[in-house]
């Protein structure tokens, strides 16, 4: 995962700013939808947002995830695998974007409508949206257009959009709403629909799946991990779910234990990044966070400690740390590495990379097999 | 002989209950707390105190989906205080796993080869 690492870090600082930015590419089942949602609430309700904003974003997500299920089904002969749904805290409000793929035939006919929505004021929008109601148009594929309308008066921003070309028949179809937060008003930044696009081509081009940057504290990783379950709930990856969820919650309980970086020594969360993704068919996961710089030469040479032991001993040493007495104040059992190494069958991929004169990044990279021999 | 613990389950911690009227000893679903040490202290402190007086036979199940390193630590000092138990009673440990995760099959092992004086069986069961 050498090429991941930097590319993981550009991504972190990139996107530092941000309280929260969540990122999924891929199949969306109905499983993932409710996923989706409920981490979105939970993160949101842990940032103490206010039911209104709250609400407002619910709204837009649901409508942008029906969006993205309802156009992703193969009527057209467009293939699964293609949405997209991205959402971004900024201190100005939340972006959520989403893409799925349209036939480059009908562009024309829904930009002409997003124009339109686009077009109205407050006022208009209200009266266009009753209009619509009682005629009860609804178009061909069970939207009334009315999904627009509605979005677009609940953000009270306008709707911002773009068409990137696949090929021939294809386009991606982007798509962006802002729910603004009326307490910082002046300093909106507008739409940043182009660097939500860019995220979705990085995710795209390195075989990523999920990611997720924000702050992580023990309330974030258990709704992390209900989100996790609900994307895998139907798929085919049955036992590589459980050792996926056990090894996701090793690294980002480390995060939050050992990482650095937090708006205080005393805040118990701290800011970190993980991803999921396929690569040569199999999955992996990562992570990044900040350490401080004191301590990367311990931690290094506490990870090559165990990468070079012999399997055998491996789990000797495992043993012995299960034997040793609780450290008063200890954050961990010393068993992560250790137990990474034994789940994954594979030495540990890490790396630390300068990030500023008192911290590095971290990133630990681990490939899930759907078995691992014993005492391989 | 102490009264019954019984400890719901939340998503990162598991249900406990250990119950001498119904016998039923049993450790299940998740754990990942913050804190394991903290929550697993009343549980051991529990266990110890039975361990003084204890029935002539016991049967003591973990069903786990899935748990964090630090839990492995005091899941291990309950096994201990199981295997001090061991001395005087009968006890037998049923370790159950979902047939699908053999992470949580070979940790069973792992464990077993560790305990003594225990009859340490390794199950397997459906998946939900």
């Amino acid at each position: 995962m050498d090429k991941l690492f930097p590319l993981l870090l550009d991504f972190f600082k990139t996107h530092r700013g941000l309280n929260m930015n969540y990122l999924y590419h891929g199949d969306f089942t109905h499983d993932l939808t409710n996923a989706i949602l409920s981490f979105a609430e939970n993160s949101l309700d842990s940032m103490g947002e206010s039911t209104k904003i709250r609400k407002r974003v619910y709204f837009i997500m649901v409508e942008s995830l029906q969006n993205i299920t309802r156009h992703q089904e193969s009527r057209e002969g467009i293939s699964q695998g293609f949405g997209y749904f991205n959402i971004q805290g900024e201190p100005d409000g939340y972006y959520i974007t989403s893409c799925n793929k349209v036939l480059n035939s009908s562009v024309a006919n829904l930009r002409s409508k997003l124009d339109m929505v686009n077009s109205l004021d407050a006022q208009n929008l209200k009266s266009y949206s009753a209009e619509m109601l009682q005629a009860g148009v609804i178009s061909e594929k069970g939207g009334a257009g009315l999904g627009l309308i509605e979005m677009a008066k609940r953000s009270g921003n306008k709707l911002k959009f773009h068409f990137e070309t696949i090929d021939s028949s294809h386009s991606c179809f982007y798509f962006q709403i802002r729910i603004g937060k009326p307490v910082v008003e002046n300093f909106e930044k507008g739409h940043n629909l182009g660097s939500s696009v860019d995220s979705h081509k990085l995710l795209k081009a390195n075989g990523l799946n999920i990611v997720f940057q924000g702050n992580f504290s023990q309330e974030n990783v258990k709704s992390i991990v209900a989100m996790i379950e609900g994307s895998f709930s139907k798929s085919n990856v049955g036992p590589m779910k459980k050792k996926m969820l056990n090894l996701l919650i090793e690294l980002l309980q480390n995060i939050y234990k050992h990482g650095s970086g937090g708006k205080s020594a005393e805040e118990d969360s701290r800011p970190g990044i993980f991803a999921i993704g396929v690569r040569n068919n199999k999955y992996f996961i990562t992570s990044g966070s900040l350490i401080a710089k004191h301590k990367e030469a311990a931690l290094t040479e506490k990870i090559n400690a165990v990468n070079q032991i012999d399997p055998n001993s491996l789990e000797k040493l495992y043993a012995a740390k299960l034997l040793e007495e609780d450290v008063p104040g200890a954050k961990g059992a010393g068993l992560g590495f250790i137990d990474m190494r034994l789940r994954t069958g594979e030495k540990i991929d890490f790396s630390l990379l300068p990030f500023d004169n008192e911290h590095s990044f971290l990133t630990l990279g681990l490939s899930i097999k759907d078995k691992i021999e014993k005492n391989a | 002989m102490p009264e019954a613990l019984s400890i719901t389950a939340t998503h990162d911690t598991p249900e406990i209950i250990l119950n001498p009227e119904t016998g039923i000893f049993k450790i299940s679903k998740r754990s990942y707390p913050e804190d394991a040490a903290g929550f697993y202290k009343p549980v051991i402190d529990w266990l110890s105190e039975f361990r003084q007086n204890p029935p002539q036979e016991i049967t003591f199940v973990f069903n786990l989906e899935y748990y964090n390193t630090a839990s492995a630590k005091q899941i291990f000092k309950v096994l201990q205080v199981l295997q001090e138990t061991g001395k005087q009673s009968k006890v037998k440990i049923l370790w159950q796993f979902f047939e699908d995760d053999s992470d949580m099959e070979i940790a069973g092992e792992r464990f077993a080869s560790l305990i003594s004086n225990v009859a340490f069986e390794i199950v397997s069961i459906p998946q939900e």
